[in-house]
């Protein structure tokens, strides 16, 4: 009995420690969000508005009538994601925008600390935390990697044509294609946007290396028109890839 | 599934309070004059779980109604809109008729309008296994508009020689953005949100469709003749509404009571 006793003293201090120890860990995350926003009220507001809602004063004057605006965090509209079209992305996506900034747009953040940077990444997941409820997939990158040679770009080629980025991006890959020519691509907003030029891969919103294009090629970039080419490309490795060395070769550095 | 409710709820046991009542050497009495069983709080929960089915087998049984009827547009059909295709047009045609507002016969009946309760329903799981597709065909959405029920996948195909970028937004956020080449995989994603999703093509942008969920299988969609069909509606009170892409709500306030079979005729404007 008194070994029963003492069983049960032990269980109830194990219970009770146990609860101590995960409320510490949801304490944590919280001071992470209040702590976030606080970093995001002083370096992200100006651009993104208080309520995450791509409003603050600073996105008047750089952007009133053109896209892109600063993104509104409360629709849920994710652009650069590892993830497929219409999931929420990864915290390493939205970690990697801060650190590695937008070319052209947004400033890397990489002078905040990394702690602060998943700090904010933690606040900025609050704007729309319906999307965020289930726990994002990875789109799984094409295997085997084929590395950058001549031969392969001539291959991509013809899946540059097959799978019609010409009709945006243009047979020459400058971003003047059919359909942006005719002014037919819109953002989520409604405002016109143009087509990325594919020569200058230091302009690519989602990053310029082989990895960076192969993300965004099988991912699309929600809220604006560039779609998912994942189901069309499944099964297709080799071939995704010499589509990204075909829009490697199309920058003269390259 | 009446059939299923009648195999579980038949025979109904009795309720617990009349447990004194029952025949020397059935469980419930044994139950009675033995509390000191370790099983005696299960029966006792399985007894409830009884009661309570036996409560819903009876509305399943006896109350489902049936609510059908006719959606018809009266006056004048407004002209279609004629949009000059510029992409593609050796396969989409050098001009496209939209017509949105389908209306046969002298009747006036109206084809593709979604027919729907809202409301509280007694039963919350409602069972979705069907799959809804939705198919880029001669530069059009086929069917235009659709009806789905969440749990439901969408499943978008391209029968088209040419490329479509079907884009798919549940409001302003995106559900779906996928580009589709000629004999390119079909794509298949569940639905979860109730709501109106807007279906774009972003290369052909006359291209339009609809996609309307609900979290409940009491909606239908106008044929050609203008028939909707609502079936094992459960007794209560709702508001019947009418969609249209065009022309908008039609609503009605109905009171269903159990085992009614109630016939509506709706009329836009």
């Amino acid at each position: 009995m008194r070994v029963q006793t003492l069983m049960s003293y032990w269980l109830c201090l194990s219970i009770a420690g146990l609860i101590g120890h995960v409320s510490s860990w949801a304490a944590l995350a919280d001071s992470d969000i209040q702590l976030g926003q606080k970093i995001y009220e002083r370096s992200c507001v100006t651009c993104h508005g208080e309520f995450g809602k791509g409003d603050g004063p600073a996105a008047f004057y750089n952007s009133a009538y053109s896209a892109p605006r600063p993104r509104d965090f409360t629709v849920g509209n994710y652009k650069f994601r590892s993830t497929p079209s219409g999931e929420a992305p990864t915290d390493q996506d939205i970690f990697r925008v801060l650190t590695n900034g937008i070319p052209g747009y947004m400033p890397s953040f990489s002078g905040l600390s990394e702690e602060q940077r998943w700090q904010v990444t933690a606040y900025l997941k609050q704007f729309s935390p319906d999307l965020f409820r289930e726990s994002p997939t990875v789109v799984d990158l094409p295997d085997p990697f084929i590395p950058f040679s001549l031969k392969s770009a001539q291959q991509g080629r013809s899946v540059y044509l097959e799978m019609e980025c010409q009709a945006c991006h243009g047979l020459d890959g400058r971003g003047t294609g059919a359909t942006t020519l005719m002014n037919d691509l819109a953002d989520s907003r409604g405002l016109q946007i143009s087509s990325t030029d594919l020569t200058f891969p230091q302009s690519f919103k989602n990053g310029g290396t082989g990895q960076d294009i192969i993300r965004t090629v099988l991912t699309g970039l929600d809220g604006t028109p560039m779609p998912s080419y994942e189901a069309q490309l499944q099964g297709r490795s080799e071939d995704a890839w010499h589509l990204v060395n075909y829009v490697l070769s199309l920058s003269p550095t390259h | 599934m009446p059939g299923i409710w009648s195999i579980m709820c038949s025979p109904c046991p009795p309720p617990i309070n009349s447990v004194g009542d029952i025949n020397v050497g059935s469980i419930w009495k044994a139950t009675r004059y033995a509390p000191r069983t370790p099983f005696a709080p299960l029966v006792v929960l399985a007894g409830f779980l009884l009661v309570l089915l036996s409560g819903i087998c009876g509305w399943a049984e006896d109350g489902l109604s049936t609510i059908s009827g006719t959606v018809r547009f009266s006056g004048a059909v407004p002209p279609p809109t004629i949009v000059n295709v510029l992409k593609d047009p050796e396969h989409c045609g050098v001009q496209v008729a939209i017509q949105p507002v389908k209306v046969h016969g002298p009747a006036g009946a109206l084809e593709s309008a979604i027919v729907s309760l809202e409301g509280t329903f007694p039963m919350k799981n409602f069972p979705a296994n069907s799959d809804h597709p939705v198919v880029n065909a001669q530069c059009a959405f086929t069917p235009r508009v659709i009806g789905a029920q969440t749990g439901q996948d969408v499943e978008v195909r391209n029968q088209d020689p040419i490329l479509h970028n079907t884009h798919i937004k549940l409001g302003k956020r995106t559900f779906l953005n996928v580009a589709q080449v000629p004999n390119g995989r079909p794509i298949i994603k569940m639905l979860k949100q109730p709501g109106h999703y807007s279906i774009k093509c972003d290369k052909h942008t006359f291209m339009e469709g609809h996609l309307v969920v609900f979290n409940h299988p009491f909606f239908s969609i106008t044929d050609s003749s203008g028939n909707f069909h609502l079936a094992q509606v459960p007794p209560g009170t709702y508001q019947l509404q009418v969609w249209h892409e065009t022309l908008g709500y039609l609503t009605q306030n109905l009171n269903i009571v159990a085992q009614s079979d109630l016939r509506l005729d709706l009329v836009y404007p």
